[in-house]
């Protein structure tokens, strides 16, 4: 049955990214305040999150590169970004966040170009695995059944 | 209630047997419905709840069933006593109800339904949280929280625009709590982020209780950072209770009990005032200057030695 193939891909995809740290418990607690009076609801707030989070880049990314950098401002862009991961449940994202204000502490410039690049990384994964999780929801909604639950 | 042990999908029966009204006493509109069915029936029986409750979203507080031994097994909530579910455990949508049960159930045994019942919309009058966080994502997140727990909420961005919201003005010791045509809301509760640009909720936090008007309303503080000496000054400063970010829903139910002591507070404040009232009437020839006066009115009922006899003992209350 078609309906069966898609929640069974649906599984194989998401159950992964929650073993790898890609995702924690906090996604799960989105979805769980997601029903039928708010039936977009995590989507919204990722979506917040994904606009949030690239504004934070250009301005991390800017910040970084003046001849005399601000490390008090990259700080409070570093936090705001770990409180917004962290409340999405984007991991990894998270933890990269935490090294980076170590390095902001110390005003270490090299120590937070490479934190830098290695949020963009772990940003655009967990975005494009989040991307492909809402399709996969739509395509299984479309087909008339329910997203399955890992809780 | 008692309601006959339905084997099969009797659904006019059933639904005869399961009167639900809604009412606009919270207490009142609870009904304890029993129900026994087999898993083929479950559908039935929340459409018929669906029915039953017009459209409105039913939330099932409480329910047990048992499998192929009568030994009992708790969905949710493991009390029947009625005190108990209105203190605000935790609320099970009706849809996922009847996912969980049918994940549960294999058609193999019975089972049985407690159930509690409260319209949705008798509970969602009952507390006005306002929650202030300079995060956009936050703000969704906490006002989701509040709102599926049965809160009103209102969220602000700033600790400068909550005060606004509660009637207070820029400087402090401005406000007048006898000023008639004040417009501002009416707020059971106040959570707030601590780390917040201008004004932090530890500043928040102390206006708030160096308020007369304001002092009465319980301050929940959030923070990403688990700082012990950030806690332990927003404890003495007067909160009720500080939780790490990120909010969960569990989270929710230790908001209630601080709501419910705020409201008896609030009667026991204004009854104060009146007896102030009376008071002021009955000394105002003391030889005390006006601005000793006005100084024990803002203190909540801390009189001049001649007049203290006269008060009782829970108005001396300390804050």
């Amino acid at each position: 049955m078609e309906l069966a193939n898609l929640q069974r891909r649906y599984l194989d995809f998401t159950s992964p990214l929650f073993h790898e740290g890609i995702l924690d418990n906090q996604f799960t607690q989105l979805q769980q305040l997601q029903d039928e009076s708010n039936p977009e609801f995590v989507l919204e707030v990722v979506t917040l999150f994904f606009d949030d989070s690239e504004k934070l880049l250009n301005e991390l990314t800017r910040t970084l590169d003046q001849q005399v950098v601000d490390f008090k401002k990259v700080d409070a862009h570093v936090h705001q970004f770990k409180g917004s991961s962290a409340s999405i449940g984007a991991q990894r994202v998270k933890n990269v966040c935490m090294a980076f204000r170590n390095y902001c502490e110390e005003m270490d410039q090299e120590g937070c170009l490479t934190c830098l690049q290695q949020l963009k990384q772990e940003y655009f994964l967990v975005k494009n695995k989040l991307e492909t999780l809402f399709k996969l929801e739509q395509q299984i909604v479309a087909a008339g059944g329910s997203i399955p639950m890992m809780w | 209630m008692k309601l006959p042990c339905g084997v099969g999908e009797d659904t006019a029966k059933a639904t005869r047997a399961l009167k639900i009204q809604a009412k606009d006493d919270v207490t009142e509109s609870c009904e304890r419905i029993g129900w026994s069915t087999t898993s083929p029936c479950l559908s039935s029986f929340v459409h018929i709840l669906k029915q039953l409750s017009g459209g409105d979203e039913l939330m099932v507080v409480w329910l047990s069933w048992s499998g192929g031994t009568s030994e009992r097994r708790w969905l949710i909530n493991k009390t029947r006593d009625q005190k108990e579910v209105m203190k605000g455990l935790a609320w099970y949508p009706i849809q996922r109800l009847s996912e969980d049960l049918e994940a549960k159930s294999d058609g193999s045994f019975r089972i049985w339904f407690h159930c509690w019942m409260l319209t949705k919309k008798t509970r969602e009058a009952e507390f006005h949280v306002l929650a202030v966080d300079d995060s956009l994502i936050d703000r969704k997140l906490i006002e989701r929280l509040l709102r599926t727990s049965s809160y009103q909420v209102t969220t602000v961005d700033s600790g400068s625009k909550a005060l606004e919201l509660l009637g207070l003005g820029e400087e402090p010791g401005l406000s007048s709590p006898a000023s008639p045509d004040k417009n501002e809301i009416e707020v059971n509760l106040i959570i707030t982020d601590y780390c917040m640009p201008g004004m932090t909720g530890y500043d928040l936090l102390k206006r708030i209780k160096g308020s007369s008007s304001l002092k009465g309303i319980p301050v929940v503080i959030m923070s990403s950072e688990n700082v012990p000496s950030r806690i332990n000054r927003c404890l003495e400063g007067g909160a009720e209770e500080f939780f790490l970010k990120p909010i969960q829903l569990s989270d929710m139910t230790r908001l209630r009990p601080y709501m419910q002591k705020g409201k008896v507070k609030e009667q026991q404040q204004s009854q104060q005032q009146q007896q102030q009232l009376q008071e002021k009437n009955i000394t105002s020839g003391s030889s005390n200057s006006n601005s000793n006066k006005r100084k024990a009115m803002e203190d909540g009922g801390i009189f001049p030695e001649k007049t203290r006899p006269r008060l009782s003992s829970s108005s001396l209350a300390s804050v």
